[in-house]
Formats: C-alpha cells, structure tokens, sequence
C-alpha cells in the first residue's frame, strides 16, 4: 500500500487543517469572485503563507484556493455578465440571462452543484489517473525527462501565448533565468553579471508571485466603469428544487466532465477553450439548443462543471509527470518544489501519506466548496462592491511581504518586482507569462536530464543515439513536432484570410 | 503601435539580449556551456523568425502598452511600486508597507474627502497590524529595519 488510511484520516479530519482549508476555500472563492483577480494570482499570494506549515497541510490550502476559484468566478459571471476568471466566460451566456429573469440564486447554485460534481469527478480521475501514468514515468530515463520537459514547454509555449515563436521566446527566456547562478556540476558563474547576490540563482516562488501576481494588479488600474449588479433575491426551497433539477440534467454534467478531463490533461490548452467546447457540446446534444443563451440551467451547469472537472485533470500530468497543465497547477508546482515534494513516481511511494492526503482533500475541499458556496453567497455577492485601489494595494503589499518571508532575502524582493514588470511587458505584447513561468520551473529539471544523458550518453559511446533511440523518447518527440507543427500551420491558416475586415477575437486580461 | 512593428522590435530586442548574454558566458567550462548557449542560439532564431513572420503577415492588429488603462494612474502606481521595492529593503519594511498602501489607495480615490483617508489609513494601518501577526509574530520572521536598527 501506497499510504497508510489511518494517517490520512487524521491528517484531514484535523479540526485545525480543515479549519485552514476553509478560510483557503473562501480566500480561492473571493479570488474568482473579484473580475481580474484569479485562481493562479490567490496561488502565489497564498504560497509564501503556507511555508512553515506541513507540506500535506500547505498542498491542501493551495487546493482549496485552486477549487474555490473556478467556483468563485461564476459570480460575477452570473451577477454582472463579467467572467471572473477566463474560464467563467461561458458562464455568462446563460448565467447571466437567468439572473435578468429574477433566477440569480437558481443560477448561482446551479453554478456550484456544478462545480462541485466537476471537482468531485476531476479527483477521483486524479486519483485513478495519476498512479498508472507515474508507473510508467517511473521507467523514463534521463532523456525521456529531458524530452518530456520539452515537450511540456513547446506545447505551453505554442498553446498559451497565441504565437508561436513569441511562447517560444517566453519559454527560452524562463530557462534562461533558471540558468542563473551557479552551474551545479563545474560551479561557474553564469549570467551573474560578477554579482554576489545572482549566485544562488532566482528563487522560483518569488519570480512567480511577480510574473502573476504584479501585472494582475497593474491591469486593474482601468478607469471606473459603471457595472450593474443583477438583484439577487433569496428565497427558500430554491436550493434543492435546482438540485433536483440539475439530477435531471445529468447529461450536461457528464459531458463538462468529459471535456474537462480531456482538455485538462493536456498542458496548456486552458480552461476558456474547454468550457466553450463543453458549452457547445450540450447545446448540440440538448433537445432545445435554441433555447441555450436565454437563460437555461444546463448552459450555467455544463461550462462550470467542466473548469472544475479541469483542477483535477490538469494536475494528473502535474504530479505523475511535473508537467503542470494550467498557470495554476504551474504555481502549485513551483510551491510543491519549495516544501521539497519533487513530482513522480516515488511521490506517491516515498511521500504518499502528503500525496494521498493531498489528493482525498480534495474532496473535502468540493465538500467545502458546497458548504460555503451555500452558506456564505450573500458575502461572496457583497465582494464584487470592494474598490479596485484596496485590492491594489492588498496585492502589491502581499507580493513584496511574500516575496520577502520566502527565504527573508532581499535579492528575492528584487527579483519579484523585476519580475513583475517583465510580467507585465510580456503580457501587453502578448507574449504571456505562462511559457516564462514554465521554463523557470522546469529549467533545473531540463538541464539535469540533459547533463545526464550526455554523461551516459558517451558512457555507452553515441550520445545522439541515447537521445533519439529509447521507444518512449521517440514518440515524446514524435508528440513535440506534431503539437509544434499543428500550431504553427493553425497560425499560418489564421494569418491567411487577409480579405474583408479581421475578425477581432473576444479578448480578455488573465495572466 | 501596429503588432507588425512591436514584432520586429521584440524580435530586434531579443536578437541583442541574446548576444549581449552570450557575452556573460565567457570562461565557463564546456559542461556548464552547452545548455545556455543553446538557449542563447534558439533565443536569436526564434527573434529571427518573429522579425521575419512579421514582415510576411503585416500584422495590423494595434497593440498598446497602456492598453484600456489609465495612464496617469499606471505611471503612479508604477512609481509608488519601484520605489517601495527599493525601500522596504533599505530604509524600513513596515513603514514603506504602511507608505505604499496609503500611497496606492490615496492615489487611486477619486474623491479624497475626510472619511475616504480614514478608510485609507485604517485599511493601511489593518494591512501593517496583519502582517506583524502573521509573518512576524506567528512565523518569526523579522523584516530588514535599517532606520530603526
């Protein structure tokens, strides 16, 4: 056995952990409430808070801030037609419709039965999922994990940014950065500009909490607009009636599981595009899909199951692989690194009691979720009224505090506000700041199996050979040009229509 | 600005960035060279091509810096941030943590009546009672202080 029942048991009916998972829960959800705040920016505010807890007590706040945040942006999605997080967008369709007819409790908790069954289905696929692919994980070489890591950042690189060649350039330049410092086998300098301070190279968490957290904040300084809040009106008997309700509307669950689960595994592709997908996919299998945009359940049940479905998939290839599928699952990363938990397969033999305990929280984080979705609404209602200067200034503060109390280094404080205005150039010219966070994550990792594979390569005298010749090694790369090569011809077949006026795509401020 | 021209820019940019960081590597043994050079080369072929694809696909979309923000309060924001970047590492953490919280706040109200720097200062004076409870109190963290040392 993998872990022992009895300590998990413990570990989560702990009445301080659980105590903790609830104000993380609630911290997630006003993180997704609040329209340009996000799920990955409560991640990195909340890891440096979570640094001298136990690793299984710290992994499962930052689950909860992740859960609590997919169900959070539904809120404003549904109260002012503003998605709280890219992913809520679909939610606004008929979310916020319902809300116009008087339904806005009907449709916030439509929005939470859904996200909690999301949330219920992604772990139990985490759960079932991530133990095989890690087995097989366990077999891979030093240059499956180099291609592995490759892989991971071409797929971000060319999925998240929009460009190619520009995710690309973000990624380099994030293991350019996890290049600074000391070499770790010849012990030379490089890029430290005859600096004491770069030796020890640029914390991880730190540059994180810069790259999300500080252009997040700077893209709130848009002028006051007027936002008009739907009237939410409660009455009793509305939550089970919408339960009974969305039993009968289990198809459309089912397929934001699906979609969920499937976009989820796979790095990069991001939780806007699933949804969309799940959204269309229950209009084309509803009885009625002339109906889906005036203000029906299932176009509020099938997108808000599907991003929750998505916490559990995307952090399948995040804790087998260490390749996070999601910014959020990036941050989780880089905190998992800093309590000392490396990803893969002796994760769950070495480590399983945090892992497990981990992975069975969260459940208990959806069953959170439902308990205070429910309870608390009419807070979490309250919170679209906080002014934009106060949430500013919190983040701003939280960033430098943060940054500071990781390693009580004043070269992190440093590196987090050059990060954050790096972040924020790279945002504007829309280079995203995923492939960069990426790249600074699996950087050590990348170099490792590289230096690795040379050493064994010349030991078994071809290093070419040990690079390209392993079976699992092939299809990585196999994988890596196909997924490169898929986006580059999807960019080339969107640059050509040049007649008649471009299509402007939707666009939307998330980091 | 058009996004053809910040694409060539960047790309011109990153070309540099790359040759000047070549530069950094000078002396270091072969071990430790392979994997950043690598970088540095697929860094300038990736400017390259970005240069390139933009002068091929005339990219017209608009991209602007400032984008929907308002500038006058990106430029002081910006400005309280590096600054108190600066100087809660060299001059005293937590007054530079009560200082840029009013400061932001203070900055962004639009009306600054009596009541609204109250809130202000209760709000920044909430923040810095916080992060004494937590970090310094409760983890034992202590933050540098250079004034008051």
């Amino acid at each position: 056995m993998m872990f022992d029942p009895l300590v998990i048991v413990s570990n989560l009916l702990d009445p301080m952990t659980l105590l903790l998972m609830a104000i993380a829960v609630t911290f997630g959800i006003i993180m997704g409430a609040v329209p340009g705040l996000t799920g990955t920016l409560g991640l990195a505010l909340m890891t440096p808070f979570t640094f001298g807890m136990e690793p299984h007590v710290a992994l499962l706040m930052l689950g909860a801030v992740y859960g609590g945040a997919e169900y959070g942006g539904a809120i404003p999605a549904i109260l002012i037609n503003t998605p709280g997080t890219a992913s809520a967008l679909c939610t606004t369709f008929d979310g916020y419709p319902m809300a116009k007819k008087g339904q806005a409790q009907k449709a916030l908790y439509a929005a939470l039965i859904g996200s909690v069954a999301g949330g219920v289905f992604g772990t139990f696929c985490l759960i079932f999922l991530s133990i095989p692919l890690a087995a097989l994980a366990m077999k891979f070489g030093a240059a499956e994990q180099f291609w592995l890591c490759i892989f991971a950042l071409t797929i971000i690189a060319s999925l998240s940014a929009g460009n190619v060649l520009k995710g690309l350039v973000g990624a380099i330049l994030g293991l350019l950065l996890a290049c600074i410092g000391m070499d770790p086998v010849t012990g030379h300098p490089r890029f430290t500009f005859n600096t004491l301070e770069l030796l020890s190279g640029i914390s991880v968490v730190p540059a994180l909490i810069g790259l999300f957290a500080i252009p997040q904040a700077f893209l709130l300084l848009k002028p006051a607009g007027q936002t008009a809040v739907a009237p939410y009106i409660k009455r009793p008997g509305v939550f089970w009636q919408t339960v009974k309700e969305s039993i009968k509307h289990y198809k459309d669950i089912m397929i934001g599981n699906i979609v969920g689960i499937v976009v989820g595994i796979m790095p990069g592709v991001g939780g806007n595009i699933a949804t969309f997908i799940a959204y269309n996919e229950s209009k084309r299998f509803s009885k009625h899909p002339e109906k889906f945009g005036t203000g029906v359940i299932e176009g509020v049940l099938s997108p808000e199951t599907c991003n929750n479905t998505m916490v559990g998939g995307a952090q399948i290839p995040l804790l087998s692989l260490g390749i996070p599928g999601s910014a959020p699952a990036a941050v989780l990363l880089g905190a998992m690194m800093v309590h000392g938990l490396k990803p893969g397969f002796k994760l769950f033999t070495e480590q399983g009691n945090t892992t497990f305990t981990y992975m069975f929280g969260l459940l208990v984080t959806n069953i959170l979720v439902l308990i205070l979705g429910f309870l608390l609404i009419r807070v979490f209602v309250k919170v679209l009224q906080i002014p934009q200067r106060t949430l500013i200034a919190a983040i701003l503060t939280l960033a430098i505090v943060g940054s500071y109390a990781i390693n009580n280094s004043g070269m992190d404080v440093l590196s987090m506000g050059a990060m954050g205005l790096v972040g924020y150039v790279l945002l504007r010219f829309k280079f995203g700041v995923a492939p960069m966070a990426l790249g600074l994550i699996l950087g050590e990792t990348l170099e490792e199996g590289f230096k690795l594979s040379l050493h064994l390569g010349a030991a078994k005298g071809n290093v070419l050979l040990y690079f390209f010749s392993k079976p699992a090694s092939v299809v990585i790369i196999i994988l890596t040009v196909l997924s490169l090569g898929y986006s580059l011809y999807c960019e080339y077949k969107k640059s050509k229509p040049k007649s008649g006026a471009a299509k402007e795509e939707p666009e939307f401020d998330e980091v | 600005m058009k996004e053809m021209h910040v694409n060539i820019g960047a790309g011109i940019v990153v070309c540099l960035l790359a040759l000047f960081l070549n530069g950094q590597l000078d002396g270091v043994p072969i071990e430790g060279l392979i994997m950043p050079r690598a970088l540095l080369i697929l860094l300038a072929l990736c400017g390259v091509g970005m240069a390139l694809q933009a002068l091929v696909q005339r990219q017209q979309n608009r991209l602007e810096f400032f984008g929907d923000l308002d500038i006058k309060n990106f430029l002081g924001v910006i400005a309280i941030y590096v600054v108190s970047v600066v100087c809660c590492l060299y001059v005293s953490f937590y007054l530079t943590m009560f200082l840029m919280c009013l400061g932001v706040t203070t900055f962004l109200s639009e009306k600054k009546t009596k009541r609204v720097m109250a809130v202000n200062v209760l709000f920044s004076a909430g923040s810095l009672v916080f992060i004494y409870l937590f970090f310094t109190w409760l983890m034992n963290i202590t933050f540098p202080e250079p004034l008051f040392a």
